[in-house]
């Protein structure tokens, strides 16, 4: 008994002193990692953008000609830039430039319409119109051993539309068809709308053409629109690919040159004013069950600095899900599925807008949340640190969008259709490094953002169950303008 | 007419007697598409690094040997959810915390589960290289699973098969079709699992599954981009070489694809309106011998505005608004499929007799040399715009390892498409389109 006592008394403190030692080790070597793994590491210095460079030639027809060499790409791009969009539609037959843009794939005097997709599949190829307000880019990208095949059906096209009776009629029906289709897209319906609204009695309007427009475009207008403005004088070809620019300048002037100049004169359009007075535009959808929400107005930008500005402005409010906009509406309030700014870069201004998809019962309470986000962000400096999260994104962020060639050639297009100077592209970095919260506070406190217009498409029935939403909206504001989904005003609540 | 028939028929199989001994492959050989290296760490990681210096951007693609083909009966869905719990935090990496970290640097992120792959994908500017790494090998590493992240990973995807239950009426008459085109279940169940089994699976099996499939010796780690390929192996060893490896997966030996026996036609009225018709062949297997001519034929028949099957149903008889399919690859399986979207129900039985009659005809001739080109031109096409890009080369890579088990026969696989010839495209359509057939057809309910 003795025995056992002493051993207890001399012997267990010690075992448990080596058990909790023996525990403690296995423990942390159990738990162990190598210190690296602790936390992110830092990262390296920037690496340098190099961009290629945007080298220029003019034909002996006017035809303007960039050559950006880019290896990287399997495919030649070339887009070419008519200096003519939907604003040089006449008034009264809206829609007029994408008609003409879309008949030129239709037929040449060389070869029809199904001929040229045989041609283009032949060579690898892909064909696209987009038009715009001020300009028209008409894209055929193809596989680089194919330079001459692809310029010389650009040639065709350009130089011999065949405007066929029977293919005009068949695209009337296909683009009607096209558009109406779209007529249920609240996303599509929103957009054309808020633009509709913020272009009004301007030119740049005719941009939101709906598919009635398309039935009264006849013929001659096809053919006058296209001889008038289809000109190289008029036009800019841009080439991007892996193909040096004393060849491409060689092969584009054998294809191109023979296209015949006109005395075209026309006066330059001017910008269209920011709107100074909030509107609501309801739009009633009874198929859809969320609410979809654009936000917007014009925004000038009278220097260069202040589209770099805008965007550093644009990912603090709301372009990606780490800024302001997504984190309250979305990740605090849980009232929206997606919420985001985004900043449409025109001639010489810009429209910045939200656009969100939130909950019907919500509706109003995510249209305050947005404006107080507005509000606050032009009357509260925006901290440094935030501004630098900013820059830090975009400057990350764009490499990465250049890195893709349909980001790359937009990039491209938009330099050239909206005269920004090589600089806006050359000197990113920079451009984006001289931004500071000053800067973006001085931009934004008097700007047009807080007197937006407000599109609203919703199902009225749905809410009207649940809340008195459309009261409110009149209480709040004042007055509700009600559309229809083609844009035109019903009637005005007050 | 039956010696018209009988004199087709055997006009045709003297020809493809006669073409049987010609040479496989003939013509144009290319250059490799871009230079890489690949090399494997101590614990079987294999590691894939292609320098490209246009822009200061790096790519960087892990992809796991698993996906549904791995999932036992009853366990469907596993390897969907373990692609969801390799966001929700890991030993130093907080829960999302690597998406935000990955968008703060203005980068893109994805993540992709099929059958066999399970693929995590990243495009970074080049000096975030390292931050790339040190996720990836956390979650590698170090996997936080506890029961709280599986069950809401778990409702978070039973909500998304419900969402798509609703939102697409083709879905289960779909599910059908593959289950009857593919075979075995390992093949045949959908990659984002049944709801109840879903609703089954234990914090117990999403572990072992971890522990198996989601080490180092299963997976292989793409790097493409702005690199310096002697500092980046030094990263890649640092973060990944003391993970260590799994235990070692039995190679699945490749299965037998038996012909199905007898043609099989089925109807399903489920959709409210835009009814369909699906059309499916067993064929060969990926990346054989007659799996390159049968991507041809699929350029030839249902690929673009200008094949054969668009030109006959949408254009000229206005049967069908619209058109798709091609080759569908499963693991060691593959199948041609072919939709079409109808203009209304009256024409059925008259587009299904169109589409046999254009398939007839595609392997009782000769396709032309200019069609032939047509048809390479555009494959070559989409071949090269998949690696046009780092972000594209990274998960190519990354596919074709994992599908190929190595990365030498990149070099060849655009010349093995390229000399396909036009007597070898009768042989393999015949081969394979007279054989027994799926046909679904899809009616509205």
């Amino acid at each position: 008994m003795k025995k056992g006592y002493t051993f207890v008394k001399h012997y267990l403190p010690g075992f448990i002193y080596l058990f909790t030692v023996l525990f403690f080790i296995s423990f942390s070597f159990l738990n162990a990692q190598e210190r690296f793994r602790r936390f992110p590491p830092s990262p390296q210095s920037l690496v340098d953008l190099n961009l290629p460079e945007i080298r220029s030639h003019k034909l002996t027809n006017s035809l303007r000609l960039s050559v950006v060499q880019n290896t990287q790409s399997p495919d030649i791009h070339l887009q070419l830039i008519i200096f003519a969009g939907e604003s040089h539609s006449p008034d009264d037959l809206p829609g007029l430039a994408t008609f003409t843009a879309h008949m030129l794939s239709k037929g040449t005097s060389s070869f029809s319409s199904s001929e040229f997709e045989n041609i283009l599949a032949s060579i690898g190829g892909r064909f696209e119109v987009s038009v715009f307000s001020e300009h028209t880019i008409i894209s055929i990208s193809f596989l680089e051993e194919f330079l001459y095949e692809g310029l010389d059906v650009l040639g065709k096209l350009v130089k011999n539309p065949s405007f066929s009776q029977r293919e005009i009629a068949k695209l009337k029906t296909s683009l009607y068809y096209n558009m109406a289709g779209k007529r249920f897209d609240p996303d599509f319906v929103s957009r054309r709308l808020m633009l509709r609204i913020l272009f009004q009695d301007h030119p740049h309007q005719k941009i939101t053409f709906n598919e009635d427009g398309i039935k009264n475009i006849k013929h001659d207008n096809v053919r006058k629109y296209f001889r008038t403005f289809y000109r190289p004088n008029n036009s800019h070809l841009i080439l991007i690919g892996g193909i040096d620019f004393q060849t491409a300048s060689r092969v584009v002037s054998r294809h191109l040159n023979t296209w015949r100049k006109n005395n075209l004169k026309y006066s330059p359009i001017s910008p269209p004013k920011p709107v100074k007075r909030l509107r609501i535009c309801l739009v009633d959808m009874p198929q859809i069950d969320d609410t979809t929400i654009f936000i917007g107005n014009v925004i000038t930008l009278n220097v260069p600095e202040d589209y770099f500005s805008y965007s550093v402005f644009n990912r603090v409010l709301g372009s990606t899900p780490n800024s302001r906009i997504f984190m309250n509406l979305r990740e605090t309030k849980g009232y929206a599925y997606y919420a985001f700014s985004q900043l449409d870069l025109f001639n010489k201004f810009g429209i910045f807008f939200i656009r969100a998809k939130v909950r019907s019962d919500v509706a109003l309470l995510s249209i305050e949340e947005v404006l107080r986000e507005i509000d606050h962000v032009m009357k509260v400096k925006i901290p440094s640190q935030e501004i630098e999260q900013a820059k830090f994104y975009l400057l990350g962020n764009f490499p990465i969008k250049m890195a893709e060639s349909r980001y790359f050639s937009k990039k491209i297009s938009e330099i050239i259709a909206f005269d920004l100077g090589e600089a806006h592209w050359a000197n990113y970095y920079e451009n984006i490094m001289q931004i500071d919260s000053d800067k973006v506070f001085e931009l934004i406190k008097d700007s047009s953002i807080l007197t937006p217009t407000i599109v609203i498409v919703t199902n009225a029935n749905l809410i009207a169950e649940e809340n008195p939403f459309i009261d409110e909206l009149v209480e709040k504001f004042g007055e509700v303008e009600v559309y229809n989904y083609k844009g035109l005003l019903q009637y005005t609540l007050r | 007419m039956f010696v018209t028939i009988l004199n087709k028929n055997i006009l045709v199989t003297i020809t493809l007697l006669f073409f049987t001994f010609l040479p496989l492959h003939s013509g144009q050989i290319e250059d490799s598409p871009f230079p890489f290296t690949h090399f494997q760490l101590k614990n079987g990681l294999n590691v894939i690094l292609a320098e490209d210096y246009s822009f200061p951007v790096v790519s960087v693609a892990v992809a796991y040997h698993v996906g549904s083909f791995h999932e036992s009966e009853g366990k469907s869905g596993l390897a969907h959810l373990l692609e969801t719990l390799m966001f929700q935090g890991s030993r130093n990496v907080g829960r999302m915390q690597h998406i935000n970290f990955i968008n703060r640097t203005g980068g893109r992120f994805d993540a992709l589960t099929t059958v066999d792959k399970t693929i995590f994908h990243q495009t970074v500017p080049a000096n975030q290289l390292e931050l790339v790494l040190w996720l990836e090998s956390d979650r590698m590493f170090s996997l936080r699973i506890t029961r709280e992240k599986v069950e809401r990973a778990k409702q978070s995807l039973i909500d998304g098969i419900r969402f798509r239950k609703l939102d697409d009426p083709y879905m289960s008459s779909s599910l059908y079709f593959n289950q009857l085109l593919f075979g075995d279940y390992s093949y045949n169940h959908p990659v984002i699992g049944f709801e109840t089994d879903l609703r089954s699976l234990s914090l117990q099996d999403v572990r072992s599954f971890y522990s198996n499939y989601y080490r180092p010796n299963n997976s292989v780690i793409c790097i493409a981009g702005h690199i310096d390929k002697v500092r980046t192996r030094e990263l890649v060893e640092k973060y990944f070489q003391s993970i260590p490896a799994g235990p070692k997966l039995e190679e699945t030996t490749k299965t037998e694809f038996h012909d199905i026996l007898e043609d099989i036609h089925f109807s399903e009225k489920s959709v409210p309106s835009s009814p369909r018709l699906y059309i499916g062949y067993r064929i060969t297997s990926p990346y054989s011998d007659d799996y390159f001519p049968m991507d041809i034929c699929s350029y030839i028949l249902v690929k673009g505005t200008t094949s054969r099957l668009y030109k006959r149903l949408v254009i000229k008889e206005r049967l069908a608004t619209s058109l798709g399919g091609g080759i569908e690859i499963r693991k060691d399986r593959a199948v041609f499929k072919i939709f079409v979207g109808l203009n209304n129900e009256v024409n059925r039985a008259r587009c299904q007799r169109a589409v046999f009659s254009e398939i007839n005809k595609f392997i009782s001739n000769l396709v032309s040399t200019k069609e032939l080109a047509k048809a390479k031109m555009m494959l070559k096409s989409n071949y090269l715009s998949k690696f046009a890009t780092v972000s594209g080369r990274a998960v190519f890579l990354a596919n074709r390892f994992l599908e190929r088990n190595h990365t030498e026969q990149v070099y060849s696989e655009l010349n093995q498409f390229l000399s396909v010839t036009a007597h070898r495209i009768m042989i393999i359509a015949n081969k394979y389109f007279s054989k027994h057939k799926v046909i679904l057809d899809i009616e509205i309910r």
